[in-house]
């Protein structure tokens, strides 16, 4: 009773300022890209993070056109249709608006995306047209179809994604639209043509520049965004209060979990299988062994400590977990003679507490390394060798995760 | 392989045994020399500790002492079940326990001490002190006396309730008189030791007297023996008449009216002594080696006659014999062929493989049971059963129905006390 009432002081000591420390965290981090998507999103910010490397290093000479050796590659293809005027205006476009754009692209700034996992539909002169994402230029808001953006090569993203920047700015005083006329880009989809000239611009100028190499690290490395996720996990369990088991009192025990988890984001649910082992020889004839089998569900944390997404610690994150154990126990004592058995099967019908933590360092293609610890409380009987216990086992372990 | 081969080869073997046997156990044409059960008072620790002495009337029990845990275990026989476990004084040595069939109380031994536990596992110690290395033991547990023999030739006699405590005790010197010492003995029903003396007579102890007096208190009467008297055997039924045995020749003697009952001859050249025991009845086993195929007589004591038997069977050292003339059975473990190097004699005890238990009908010797005892098991016989403790650091005491009943088994009583 005295280890229970302990055990539970000890949780409720950790969850509350665990609770406290997390909870302004994870506010901040659900808005940063939007609803739909999540905290580290590597990929939009990759593109990001390519399209202000690029535009940084612009110059007044840059030209609206595609050089000789990318001539073959279908994003050339609006800069090859140009005439000399169109390329003239691209060309002031692109210079006079670089400022502008990166600003959008600032962290600080108004702008928004948001994932759309469904297909973008719009109408256009009564015509539905499925686009790859779509730009509220009121609301400052960019709304990408994220599994066809994941499909799309680094070229293609930064193309997408500097026209979606481009609606953004506005001449005169409306912002520039896909259906108007700007300069020498007169006639029906002039705008369309601008836009797709300006991120063919950008995307080739990135492709020239090998602005796209620099992330090659980054695009392997295991990102901490994955919803689903399977782990194998192998360590050494002790007793850490109460008495510990009869003849293994001298022994610390190994153990084995497969879990799976769901995150949503900063919060998910986990259901993990674990046994536990412990083991001992006396002298040369007498064995003594005690397995701990049982299931475990809960509620997992994760929590970022580092907060640039693209580099390996700001992937590496903290995942605390609270749950409940259901287990069986299984006592048995060896000799060559005589074999004794007990088990208590009846504390896998009393959920007992489960607290503990991982912290995962990304390997890469979605393989990560994790180090963590559990403490629950065992409270269970071997009536027939009249051994009852009340304690509470920690588990340390070493593990490999794979999130998909 | 021609059937007349394997017969003479059979043959061959047995008569090479039976050879060896007389040799080792009949030097130089002497069958008794160094013999083990003679110059005894009473029985041998090791061979008091085989018989499991329990009450058919009651729940029966056994004490067995395992070395493994070394502890003493007490075991319900009739429920199989596991009673309780005691500590004995000096642990490691090796133990030999006697209790009455009431259960009331345990004597553990070993080589020098003594100890009394009641049946709630309390025990006194050392009750009298030893003046030598126990040799043997005499008791009779209706007038609760207990006669310890020592190697120095010391006799200390207790006396204890029905409840084991010591109501009296005494330990006499060998000299009964000037100018002779005991030589061997046995306790019989009316509460006297009959002691052998140097002098080839016979002593009847007064056990009751000499204890309250302090010295030994006695009537003797002569020996027909022609030489030193070896062995002492007591019968129940006849406390008046004794069994004694010299080198060549045994007698059934009458101690109140000095009358020869029967008597026998042993010849020297051709015959050697397998064993001599006192359970239950009073008996002794000769193998004759004249005979090629060799031939076992069983001599004990029948009424107011020397009894005897004669078996034709290939023998082997004879560790432990009991005969029940109640149950008309004859129980015997033998032990394996010696080797050529060790011919020494051994106990009950001393060997651990290459045992195995028999049975017999005695009225006509129908083989009743034909046992090979599982090595490094320690045996305990009862009337029906035969009780073996395993070397488990578990535990483990099988009990294996000697004329039938299916076996049972007690396990795990030594969990509780593993460290």
């Amino acid at each position: 009773m005295k280890s229970k009432f302990r055990f539970g002081l000890e949780i409720k000591a950790l969850l509350i300022p665990l609770l406290i420390f997390f909870a302004p965290q994870m506010v901040f981090a659900s808005t940063f890209v939007g609803n739909g998507g999540t905290t580290t999103d590597v990929d939009l910010l990759i593109t990001i993070k390519q399209i202000q490397e690029t535009l940084q290093k612009l110059d007044e000479k840059s030209e609206c056109s595609c050089p000789e050796e990318l001539a073959q590659d279908p994003l050339c293809e609006p800069l090859l249709q140009l005439n000399d005027h169109e390329q003239e205006f691209c060309k002031e476009m692109l210079w006079n608006q670089r400022s502008h754009l990166s600003s959008l692209l600032d962290p600080q700034s108004s702008l928004q995306f948001f994932w759309a996992e469904t297909a973008i539909t719009i109408n256009t002169e009564g015509d539905h047209k499925v686009v790859d994402a779509v730009t509220d230029a009121a609301k400052q808001q960019i709304t990408i179809h994220r599994p066809r953006f994941l499909d799309l090569k680094q070229k293609e993203r930064i193309f997408l994604l500097t026209h979606e920047l481009f609606h953004l700015v506005k001449i005169g005083e409306d912002a520039i639209t896909d259906t108007g006329s700007y300069g020498p880009f007169k006639n029906a989809g002039g705008g369309r043509k601008l836009l797709n000239s300006l991120g063919a611009t950008v995307a080739m100028k990135a492709v020239e520049l090998k602005q796209l190499g620099h992330y090659s690290d980054t695009f392997n490395l295991s990102r901490s965004n994955k919803r689903r996720w399977v782990g194998l996990k192998l360590g050494s369990t002790a007793v850490s209060s109460g008495d510990r088991t009869y003849l293994l009192n001298t022994t610390g025990g190994w153990g084995a979990l497969f879990e799976f988890r769901y995150q949503w984001s900063w919060i998910g649910s986990y259901v993990a299988a674990r046994s536990i082992t412990f083991s001992k020889k006396l002298e040369e004839s007498l064995e003594v062994k005690e397995t701990i089998p049982g299931v475990e569900l809960g509620a997992s944390f994760c929590y970022s400590p580092f907060k640039d997404p693209l580099t390996f610690w700001g992937q590496s994150h903290l995942l605390v977990k609270v749950g409940l154990h259901l287990s069986a126990y299984t006592y048995e004592a060896s000799d060559p003679s005589v074999s004794i058995t007990d088990e208590d099967k009846e504390s896998l019908h009393k959920p007992q507490l489960a607290l503990g933590f991982d912290y995962y360092f990304p390997l890469n293609f979605g393989m990560w390394l994790t180090l963590g610890s559990e403490l629950f409380s065992a409270n269970y009987e071997y009536r027939s060798l009249n051994l009852s216990y009340n304690k509470n086992l920690w588990t340390t372990h070493l593990g490999v995760h794979y999130g998909f | 392989m021609d059937s007349s081969i394997v017969f003479l080869k059979k043959l061959s073997w047995t008569s090479l045994w039976t050879f060896v046997l007389s040799m080792v156990l009949g030097c130089n044409g002497d069958p008794f020399q160094n013999n083990m059960d003679d110059h005894i008072v009473g029985q041998l620790p090791s061979e008091l500790t085989v018989v499991a002495r329990v009450d058919s009337s009651s729940d029966e029990f056994v004490y067995m002492y395992d070395k493994r845990v070394q502890l003493i275990h007490k075991f319900n026989l009739n429920q199989m079940k596991h009673l309780f476990a005691l500590k004995p004084l000096y642990a490691s040595q090796s133990h030999f326990l006697l209790n009455p069939p009431s259960g009331n109380y345990l004597i553990d031994m070993t080589s020098t001490n003594i100890s009394i536990y009641d049946h709630l596992g309390q025990g006194v110690h050392q009750p009298v002190q030893l003046r030598g290395v126990i040799k043997s033991i005499a008791y009779d547990f209706d007038q609760g006396y207990l006669i310890v023999h020592d190697f120095n030739s010391a006799t200390s006699f207790l006396k204890l309730d029905p409840n084991g405590h010591v109501v009296d005790s005494w330990t006499a010197g060998p000299v009964l008189g000037d100018s002779r010492s005991l030589l061997a003995g046995d306790l019989n029903s009316r509460g006297e030791l009959i002691l052998a003396l140097s002098d080839r007579k016979i002593a009847i102890v007064q056990v009751e007297e000499s204890l309250s007096e302090k010295k030994w208190i006695f009537t003797e009467t002569a020996s027909p023996m022609e030489k030193d008297i070896l062995w002492v055997g007591m019968t129940n039924e006849h406390p008046e008449s004794v069994l004694i045995r010299g080198r060549s020749q045994a007698m059934l003697f009458n101690i109140d009216t000095g009358e020869i009952l029967d008597q026998i001859e042993i010849d020297l050249s051709t015959q050697s002594l397998l064993k001599a025991s006192k359970s239950n009845v009073p008996h002794f086993a000769i193998l004759d080696s004249s005979e090629s195929h060799g031939k076992l007589t069983l001599y004990y004591v029948n009424g107011t006659t020397i009894g005897t038997k004669s078996l034709v069977r290939e023998t082997k050292p004879l560790l432990f014999s009991l005969l029940d003339a109640t149950t008309d059975r004859w129980t015997f473990i033998e032990g394996p062929l010696p080797d050529n190097d060790d011919q020494s004699v051994k106990t009950v005890d001393d060997i651990l493989s290459g045992r195995s238990l028999h049975r017999y009908r005695y009225s006509d010797f129908l083989s009743l049971a034909d046992l090979s005892i599982e090595n490094e098991t320690l045996t305990r016989l009862s009337s029906e059963h035969l009780y073996l403790l395993y070397p488990s650091r578990l535990g483990l005491l099988k009990r294996v129905g000697l004329e039938g009943s299916p076996p049972t088994e007690v396990r795990g009583f030594n969990f509780p006390y593993l460290e």
